[in-house]
């Protein structure tokens, strides 16, 4: 019998409370994995600098939330971020387009190194703790049992997020536009299309994704400078095991990447120390099955 | 004259492509580009449209120097081109393609109606995807995308490439009417014969350079040109 079915049977409480701490870091790997998935569909750029975003989005939700309160502290982090990664693209990243792919990577790696040092001088090394506080910081009764209610905020949110993100790819003009220009986005532009303001918008619809992962993490888990880099690499893992380009694969494959973590937490004994192993055993596991993805083959933002 | 394109030179790193090009179309003409493969015949749509843009020389538009500007500001001075891969969207229905070239594109004679009309195929197809299209039904499309953005001139490079005989007629036939509609277009195309046939004036282009010009029908006739730079 499955380590699971034997779970499942004698704490069945215990286990829907695990598939749920599981769907909440999962939706933080959608959010970051989506936004470092359109800017690569559509402009080719694999942006390291994607996690220092998503801490710098933590750090600044930290201190906004003295202020104004948790909830508007998230949504004005997002948006700095979204404001910044505008910055970035339209100063820096576009120049590099029309050399060759290593150089954006080199100076996307070398933004991220820049901006943890920038968060280390200003928030000091030691990991700040970061609760959620009156309303969020309850719990609501399931039936199962009592669950946080910022946790259930984070998976209300992030579906919000999803289904706006995608209204957007399939409704709209600057959707057509995206999904278009992932495939042959110099096309696009030959038709008429401003691609270079395209592409500062998606590069702040991205970095905005990532900024709001960051705040909804930060009354999660602890927040450290180094929290970038861990989640950068799963978000890349996500892409990978989802399909390169693909929505639906950001959202399955998150999914799936953070109830695999959390399920390992609390279901093997001695779990914690794999919880960083099975990312990337599963992703093996996928790439041996299908090269291009869960949903790489069907291809980009259909 | 509507377009002027003077001595274009490009480069393709340090091969030479364009050397000394200068074309001209007037409002209302259809201007030929012959010659064999490599010849320079689809740079000089790619230069004229931005694409590739030249390292000397100029273009100007009804006198406006569009020399230089990213493709999609000279798609916005009213230069549609149509590239000979065709490059239809494969993950956009026909109607989300046509859409797309309505975002930037001008109002005018051209509209959905108007289109579907004009290729009735594609009306009966505008829900399928691009990549469910025949060769003949996706130059169709790319023909189809260009006149729904009303640009004064079409820039078509090789629409009859790669298509069944009949369907290249059907294609051909197409072209004669946009031309009989008044459209300016520069075209581009492999078989002289076709592009001697729908052009008013054409230019033999031969290692980058324009090597004979003249109106289609002295072209027609002149046989030692025809061996010396089209035959294969």
């Amino acid at each position: 019998m499955p380590l699971a079915t034997v779970y499942l049977t004698i704490m069945p409480n215990q286990m829907i409370a695990t598939i749920f701490d599981g769907l909440t870091r999962g939706m933080l790997y959608v959010l970051l994995a989506l936004g470092l998935n359109i800017i690569l569909g559509l402009m080719g750029v694999i942006n390291f600098a994607h996690g220092a975003f998503f801490a710098l989005g933590a750090y600044i939700t930290f201190t906004l939330s003295q202020r104004l309160g948790l909830f508007p502290a998230i949504i004005a982090a997002a948006l700095c971020m979204a404001v910044l990664g505008m910055i970035m693209e339209s100063t820096f990243i576009r120049r590099l387009y029309s050399r060759p792919p290593e150089h954006v990577l080199m100076f996307t790696f070398g933004a991220f190194l820049i901006i943890v040092q920038i968060i280390r001088k200003i928030w000091g090394d030691t990991p700040q703790p970061l609760s959620p506080t009156g309303f969020l910081a309850g719990s609501i009764n399931l039936g199962f049992s009592q669950y946080p209610t910022f946790r259930l905020l984070v998976v209300a949110l992030t579906v919000l997020v999803l289904i706006i993100v995608y209204l957007i790819l399939v409704r709209t003009n600057l959707g057509l536009t995206i999904r278009a220009g992932t495939r042959d986005s110099e096309m696009v532009s030959i038709l008429g299309i401003n691609m270079p303001l395209t592409f500062t918008i998606v590069f702040g619809l991205g970095s905005l994704l990532g900024g709001l992962a960051g705040g909804l993490e930060a009354p999660l888990y602890n927040i450290d400078p180094n929290m970038g880099a861990t989640y950068i690499i799963i978000a890349f893992l996500v892409v990978i095991v989802g399909g390169i380009g693909s929505f639906w694969g950001a959202v399955v494959g998150g999914l799936i990447i953070g109830l695999l973590q959390e399920l390992t937490v609390q279901l093997i004994p001695g779990g914690s120390s794999a919880e960083d192993i099975v990312p990337f055993a599963f992703m093996l596991l996928i790439l041996l099955v299908r090269p291009r993805g869960l949903f790489g083959a069907e291809g980009l933002f259909d | 004259m509507f377009l002027e394109a003077r001595e274009l030179n490009t480069y393709y790193g340090k091969s030479h492509v364009l050397q000394d090009v200068s074309v001209d179309v007037d409002r209302g003409e259809v201007v030929a580009l012959i010659g064999r493969n490599g010849s320079g015949r689809s740079t000089t749509l790619k230069t004229i449209a931005g694409v590739t843009p030249p390292k000397r020389g100029s273009v100007t538009l009804d006198g406006r120097d569009i020399t230089g500007m990213k493709p999609y500001t000279i798609a916005r001075q009213g230069v549609a081109y149509v590239p000979e891969e065709r490059r239809i969207f494969p993950n956009l229905t026909v109607l989300e393609n046509l859409k797309l070239a309505t975002l930037a594109g001008r109002k005018g004679r051209w509209d959905y109606k108007k289109v579907f009309a004009f290729f009735p195929r594609l009306d009966e197809r505008k829900t399928n995807a691009g990549k469910s299209l025949s060769g003949g039904e996706q130059q169709m499309l790319t023909i189809a995308r260009a006149l729904i953005q009303n640009p004064d001139i079409i820039l078509l490079d090789e629409p009859l490439e790669g298509l069944a005989p009949v369907v290249a007629q059907a294609i051909q036939k197409a072209i004669m009417e946009m031309k009989a509609e008044g459209m300016t277009m520069l075209l581009v195309e492999q078989n002289a014969r076709v592009a001697l046939a729908v052009s008013d004036r054409a230019h033999v282009l031969s290692d980058g350079r324009i090597v004979a010009s003249g109106t289609s029908a002295q072209l027609r006739d002149d046989q030692e040109l025809v061996q010396r730079y089209l035959s294969v």
